[in-house]
């Protein structure tokens, strides 16, 4: 008997030391409880890693809502946010002064117009082009909205954000220059539900831009109790809470894990929110995402790749959202880097690129041709021009013999996260080798790619980009105006930045495609990138779920999604 | 015995010493700028600078690495670039699910292994020894994301018997309150039955994927070292002298046969430490393998090597405690040789 003994006590000592060292990492007991101004209990566990709020009632009767995004909600400051999954939420918690009118198509998907903004946050609005080239918007703000801690919205926690977007350590700030805004003094608390705005410019993306969330009225008297000197704005405060007047708030936030959000009972539109809660969970594999989507444990899955895309859309079970963006996928050619200094080079790489195979093969129908800097689903894209961004290897082959180039050898960078970028490789690799360029695809961790493109470090390269307000000049200025920071292919052309820059600040809409139209032709003729595709925003959903929208964030909004239990 | 352990604490000490050093030096090799990352698209050298001027990246390598020491001594393992938060809090919350999954996985392949290994001792090239034989085979060749995908679409997707692999509980199930992190033992704890059951539920298909895979080594070294202990001259003699078969198997074969054993059980456990993050990531199990897969993602340098050198320590007190076991189980060892054998 003595050996089953001993081999017990091992047993109980070996789970007695897992025990211990599970129970030496956390404290349950170490826990503190606070108060915040409006009455919300905050229960935070000794590192600050969960929280938990109890802020305003479930509505009965509403459904809640499981979704997964593509990536990790990490924080939910709305000022320093790092990635998509992290906005989505923001979007959830923060209300704007006005929003884009939605409209459903046919497949049921709630579209955003671009030409119709209706209130939000205001409940009506005039802006007004000065004879000084300048801007007057005054806003007229809802009665009835408030925080979730019941304190009213006012025209001061509207000015309070715009302030702190101005005056803090965020990077939204760089949007305010486009809109011609650089001082806290421009706006103005005319009374307690009257905001005024002043910018020095005339800008179509104006009004664009105040549907941004990121302008969202900010909770300033909680923000005040919760500064501190090293950090004024309290943006550490508000990582894992919510400062904001929108559809929900926090309820529980597990970093990675977990975002609850539960409806804002004092959402001036409450009563037309869809659903009680919005559970967001961490599923980090899209096969899994969608898994569970068809199964049925996650009502909504966002950053499924292509190919599983066109698997799930025979699946009855399922209902796959499709529609077209701006964003362009393009394969960038650093101009600074030899021998991609020379034009014919560029030329030929431009027309060896399979661009109908990559929309087939790689993206399975989920995009749509790019077509230039103004993608072909953008204002002022001009199809004489777009319309030449085609497979042509006899042509490749002759610009590579005008170059005067000969055995050419590049480094194609993609990233790693990016499946669809390493598949894209593989095709180009195939078709300049056809014209005599060889190319070696080197895969690269996101961050050192980030890094090498910042220092200039790649020749070639796949990037993608989306443009906030989807305005092609702040899509050019962005992405290929002379020392912009964001200009990784390091293109200039003074009649290029000279037609973006007057584009940006002009009102009229012939004037604007004129200007846009030089400006793609140049882009054209310098073979600045080969654009590649315009990826559609794509969303998953169970079979009975509906209101799902599509708006300029590309993100998911949540407050019009429902489902039933049958349908 | 306290000689022992006190040598074994020094060591310890040095060695972990040793991790802590080379952790710092070998994070900041990795490629990749984490500022650049955390500015985001939109950022501007000026707002890249400031964040490495905020996380000290700027400094001399000297100056950081004395930062580092200094800051590590006194349990701050720094601030996740990522999320803002500090490291050793965020690795807290997350290591008794790393620890639970681990736990019953090594449970599991334990009882699996040392199981197995035994019969297939005892009934040398009989159908069990051949089953034992073929099982050590699939299991040292499985690739464990390969087997996870395989056991998710059967057994959730197809038949509906486990949950999808969604996190530790479902939604809605609130966790149980935190005693030791594990939720199976702190629901039973609580009274809550049917969260510690729910708990067990979530845990069967990534057990299952991580046992059947770990089974396999400890299967094998349980086989060969019972075959080579059941052909020793004091089992031979037992047999002889009519010493019922079931005692000669467990008292004289497997008591002798354990020290290899618990070694490969405990290479295991530590493996299992740090080397679960594919498991972790397929079934969005919310453990210390999936936070430093996401901060891989972004060069989050403070988390990484945070995550390192939580497993080096781990991994070192593991160590200890086999060789407390050793002492304890195997009396020449702790005595130095010097008892009479």
């Amino acid at each position: 008997m003595r050996p089953i003994k001993r081999r017990f006590r091992l047993l109980v000592a070996v789970t007695a030391f897992v025990l211990l060292a599970a129970a030496c990492t956390g404290d349950a007991t170490d826990e503190e409880t606070t108060t915040t101004a409006g009455g919300a209990e905050t229960t935070t566990t000794a590192g600050g890693a969960e929280t938990t709020t109890t802020a305003g009632a479930e509505e009965p009767g509403k459904p809640e809502i499981v979704v997964a995004l593509s990536d990790t909600v990490n924080l939910v400051e709305l000022h320093t946010f790092r990635n998509t999954s992290a906005y989505a939420a923001t979007k959830a918690l923060y209300d704007p002064l006005i929003a884009q009118a939605l409209e459903a198509d046919a497949s049921g998907l709630l579209v955003g117009s671009r030409t119709t903004h209706t209130g939000a946050g205001a409940e009506s609005y005039e802006i007004t082009l000065t004879d000084d080239g300048g801007t007057v918007a005054t806003f007229n703000l809802r009665q009835n909205a408030g925080f979730p801690d019941g304190t009213p919205v006012t025209a001061a926690d509207y000015k309070y954000v715009f302030d702190r977007t101005i005056l803090g350590p965020g990077y939204i700030g760089l949007l305010l220059p486009f809109i011609g805004i650089d001082s806290p003094d421009q706006i103005r608390v005319i009374d307690d539900y009257t905001l005024e705005i002043t910018a020095n410019v005339q800008s179509p993306l104006f009004e664009r831009f105040m549907t941004f969330q990121v302008f969202g009225a900010m909770n300033q008297a909680l923000a005040d109790a919760n500064a501190t000197a090293d950090d004024e704005w309290a943006f550490a405060y508000f990582n894992d809470k919510s400062g904001g007047s929108g559809p929900y708030d926090v309820a529980t936030f597990n970093p990675d894990t977990e975002v609850v959000l539960v409806a804002n009972p004092n959402y001036w539109d409450a009563a037309n929110v869809a659903n009680s809660r919005v559970t967001i969970r961490t599923i980090p594999d899209a096969n899994q995402r969608a898994l569970l989507v068809q199964s049925g444990e996650l009502d909504m899955a966002a950053g499924i790749p292509p190919k599983l895309l066109a698997e799930l859309q025979n699946d009855p079970n399922v209902k796959v959202y499709s529609a077209p963006t701006t964003g362009v996928q393009y394969l960038a050619m650093n101009q600074t880097i030899a021998p991609l200094d020379n034009v014919d080079l560029r030329r030929a790489i431009v027309a060896a690129v399979p661009y109908q195979a990559l929309l087939d093969q790689v993206m399975f129908g989920f995009a749509t041709p790019a077509n230039g800097v103004v993608t072909s689903t953008m204002e002022t894209y001009d199809p004489a021009i777009g319309g030449q961004y085609v497979t042509d290897l006899e042509a490749a082959a002759q610009h590579l013999a005008d170059s005067g180039l000969s055995d050419v050898t590049l480094q194609l960078g993609v990233r790693e996260s990016l499946s669809t970028d390493q598949e894209a490789a593989v095709l180009i690799q195939d078709n300049l080798r056809q014209i005599g360029i060889n190319v070696e695809v080197v895969v690269l961790p996101d961050a050192d790619f980030a890094t090498r493109t910042n220092e200039n470090e790649l020749p070639l390269f796949i990037h993608d980009w989306y443009s906030w307000g989807e305005d092609p000049f702040y899509q050019m200025q962005f992405l290929t105006v002379c020392d912009q920071f964001t200009n990784y292919a390091r293109f200039c052309d003074e009649a290029y930045d000279a037609a973006v820059q007057e584009g940006v600040f002009s009102v009229d809409p012939e004037v604007r495609q004129q200007l846009s139209s030089t400006a793609q032709q140049i882009f054209y003729e310098n073979a600045v990138w080969a654009p590649l595709w315009s990826t559609d925003r794509t969303i998953v959903t169970g079979r009975c779920v509906s209101g799902v929208d599509r708006d300029y964030t590309l993100v998911p909004g949540f407050t019009y999604m429902t489902k039933t239990d049958s349908c | 015995m306290w000689r022992y352990l006190g040598k074994r604490l020094l060591i310890s000490l040095i060695t972990i010493t040793g991790i802590v050093i080379v952790v710092f030096f070998i994070v900041r090799v990795l490629p990749g700028d984490a500022a650049t990352v955390r500015a985001g698209p939109y950022a501007s050298e000026e707002s890249i600078q400031a964040i490495r001027d905020q996380f000290g990246l700027n400094d001399p390598l000297q100056v950081q690495f004395v930062d580092y020491l200094r800051n590590v001594a006194s349990g701050d393992l720094g601030t996740s670039i990522r999320t803002g938060r500090p490291v050793s809090e965020e690795l807290a919350q997350r290591l008794p699910a790393s620890l639970e999954l681990a736990f019953y996985a090594v449970l599991v392949a334990s009882l699996i292994g040392i199981g197995l290994g035994i019969l297939a001792a005892a009934r040398r090239d009989s159908w069990v020894d051949h089953f034992a034989r073929v099982f050590a085979v699939f299991g040292s060749s499985m690739a464990l994301f390969w087997l996870g995908l395989l056991l998710i679409y059967f057994f959730f997707y197809r038949l509906r018997w486990f949950p999808g692999p969604i996190d530790r509980l479902s939604v809605g199930t609130p966790a149980p309150d935190r005693i030791t992190g594990f939720y199976t033992i702190d629901a039973a704890l609580r009274g809550r039955f049917d969260v510690m059951i729910e708990a067990f539920r979530y845990l069967v298909l990534p057990v299952a994927t991580l046992s059947f895979v770990l089974a396999a080594p400890i299967l094998k070294m349980v086989r060969s070292s019972m075959l080579h202990t059941l052909n020793s001259d004091h089992v031979r003699t037992a047999k002889a002298m009519g010493v019922p078969w079931r005692s000669v198997l467990f008292r004289d074969g497997l008591r002798n046969a354990l020290l290899p054993v618990v070694t490969a059980i405990g290479i295991v456990f530590g493996y299992m430490l740090g080397g679960n993050i594919i498991v972790e990531f397929l079934f969005a199990w919310p453990g210390v393998g999936r936070y430093a897969y996401n901060a891989i993602q972004v060069s989050d340098l403070e988390a990484l090597q945070g995550f390192v050198i939580l497993v080096g320590v781990l991994y070192v007190m593991l160590n200890v405690a086999i060789d407390l076991l050793y002492a304890w189980i195997d009396p020449r060892i702790r005595l130095g040789g010097k008892v009479a054998t």
